[in-house]
């Protein structure tokens, strides 16, 4: 799909990264997945990681690679691989709680306008997000699918605490807070069911490409599923992540 | 067995680190200055087990219950066993009931007391690193036990003295190459990044801190890649140095990368400290 010329490469230290034009289509998701899974298998033995944002995907080398050695091989690996490997994207639906507590960064952005809020959350709804990558905090899922028009700039002064569940969006990217952390995108919501569970042998269980939509629930259904973990008991909304 | 009498201001347990689950999202962790901790695995024998304490600023206080060997490295802070100074670089028998005290930091920030014995605690993602929330804690505390694996107690394969060299702990200068997004900067920009000292605001783990006057227009980027020593800029002029603790991706323009010999500058600096940055002539 990319050829040569439209990847730029730079790094940081023993990183290795490769950058292309990024747009959201399945043949984007299969290129990169399945360049990432070539990328894997030809580095294995020199490198200790190897991560994809939206655009790019980065080479975390054990020691120091030289750059025109690492451009031959990628173009030579561009040129003759195969990008075609089925990829089997999943789909998932997450609950997300709406009330008032949760989306007062929205609340602050359309000042007060409730209106206003209440059609931007009606269009979250009606919208497919797809899992792009992992970054920020363990089990931090970037997501894409957010239309320009909606696109809500970061907080100049980030909060000092986003809680654990928050489903919250920076510029045209839509994230969930895995642990309370400091953050500066804006809040809409807050989604109970945990996304990455460290006691599992894979704790994430939504892959990159898979696809998500939010239905929303009330708060009383958000507290009964925040206390059923709490209390480490079942819950039907609960139950996808037992299915692995 | 260690007791933790007192855990000092930040103690934490560090090995090797998390490595391979940064797509995941998780932080590599392991040591803050690679250098002290490397010399503890040189000194104890890299082929013998061995574990690590990062203590930042002020140490512990701990009383060991059974008889091993250990090495300081790092910052230097006053330290006694039982009482009696001890010198740093160097490895020192402990016996049962021995205790040992490390006061606040006189040179550097954080020092690493390595121990050729195998600390049981909680293994995550292949690391023992402490890392919250992944580990229970991301330090130890008083009244801690600390349970060793039990094995010879001989120490085999050591290097008794090494000639080491620990100036760096006073470098004011760190070295760094451009980042990918070190175009965004003009001119006079540049020209202001290396000349101007730079306060160390607020430092941990997960990063560093300074205040700059350099100003960029806020930008709609999408959220990069980003490692230890990473610099970044954010709008109203603050430069975030990742930590081994820091995110794996950021959304703020990358202009520089610390080598890795300049991070193990930054991890011995206090906050307050002035550095520089210096453009490093090593081509990449």
């Amino acid at each position: 799909m990319y050829t040569k010329e439209q990847i730029s490469f730079s790094c940081l230290g023993k990183t290795h990264i490769l950058n292309f034009p990024w747009e959201e289509n399945n043949i984007v998701f299969d290129f990169v997945l399945n360049f990432k899974n070539i990328l894997f298998i030809y580095y294995k033995d020199q490198i200790e990681d190897i991560t994809i944002t939206f655009d790019s995907i980065n080479l975390y080398f054990k020691n120091e690679y030289d750059h025109q050695k690492l451009r031959a091989e990628i173009s030579k690996l561009l040129k003759d691989s195969k990008f075609n490997a089925p990829i089997d994207y999943k789909k998932w639906t997450l609950p997300v709680c709406l009330d008032d507590s949760s989306n007062a960064d929205l609340d602050l952005y359309f000042k007060g306008n409730k209106s206003k809020v209440k059609e931007y959350l009606e269009c979250f709804l009606s919208l497919e997000f797809r899992l792009v990558f992992y970054g920020f905090l363990p089990g931090f899922p970037y997501l894409s699918g957010l239309p320009d028009k909606m696109s809500v700039p970061r907080k100049v002064t980030p909060n000092s605490q986003t809680f654990k569940g928050s489903v919250s969006v920076g510029g045209s990217q839509v994230g969930i807070y895995p642990q309370n952390s400091p953050g500066g995108w804006n809040v809409i919501g807050n989604c109970p069911v945990p996304l990455f569970d460290i006691k599992k042998e894979i704790p994430t269980f939504i892959e990159a490409g898979d696809y998500i939509q939010f239905f929303q629930i009330s708060k009383e259904k958000w507290t009964e599923v925040t206390d059923a973990i709490t209390k480490g008991i079942d819950h039907p909304m609960l139950k996808r992540i037992k299915n692995d | 067995m260690i007791e933790v009498l007192d855990s000092g201001f930040y103690t934490s347990i560090q090995d090797e680190g998390r490595k391979g689950y940064r797509h995941l999202g998780v932080p590599v962790s392991g040591a803050m200055d690679q250098k002290a901790f490397e010399l503890g695995r040189l000194l104890l024998g890299r082929k013998n087990v061995i574990s690590t304490m990062e203590c930042t600023l002020i140490g512990p206080r701990l009383r060991f219950h059974e008889p091993c060997n250990i090495v300081l490295t790092g910052a230097h802070m006053e330290a006694k066993l039982n009482q009696k100074l001890v010198e740093i670089n160097t490895i020192l028998n402990v016996r049962a009931a021995d205790e040992l005290s490390l006061k606040r930091v006189e040179k550097g920030l954080r020092t690493y007391i390595h121990i050729n014995k195998s600390l049981i605690t909680e293994k995550v993602l292949g690391s023992t690193s402490f890392y919250f929330p992944l580990t229970k804690s991301s330090v130890i505390e008083k009244g801690d036990h600390l349970f060793w694996l039990k094995s010879e107690t001989t120490l085999k394969h050591f290097n008794s003295k090494i000639k080491w060299d620990d100036s760096y702990l006073e470098y004011k200068e760190l070295s760094v190459h451009k980042g990918p997004e070190f175009k965004i900067l003009n001119k006079e920009q540049v020209e202001q990044l290396f000349q101007m000292p730079l306060k160390i605001s607020n430092q941990n783990r997960m990063g560093f801190r300074f205040k700059s006057s350099l100003e960029i227009k806020p930008d709609f980027m999408l959220s990069q890649s980003i490692r230890p020593g990473t610099v970044q800029l954010t709008p109203s002029g603050t430069l975030l140095i990742a930590g081994f603790d820091g995110q794996v991706s950021g959304g703020y323009p990358r202009i520089l990368q610390l080598t890795d010999e300049a991070l193990n500058v930054l991890a011995q600096k206090i906050e307050g400290t002035e550095v520089f940055f210096k453009l490093s002539n090593t081509l990449l």
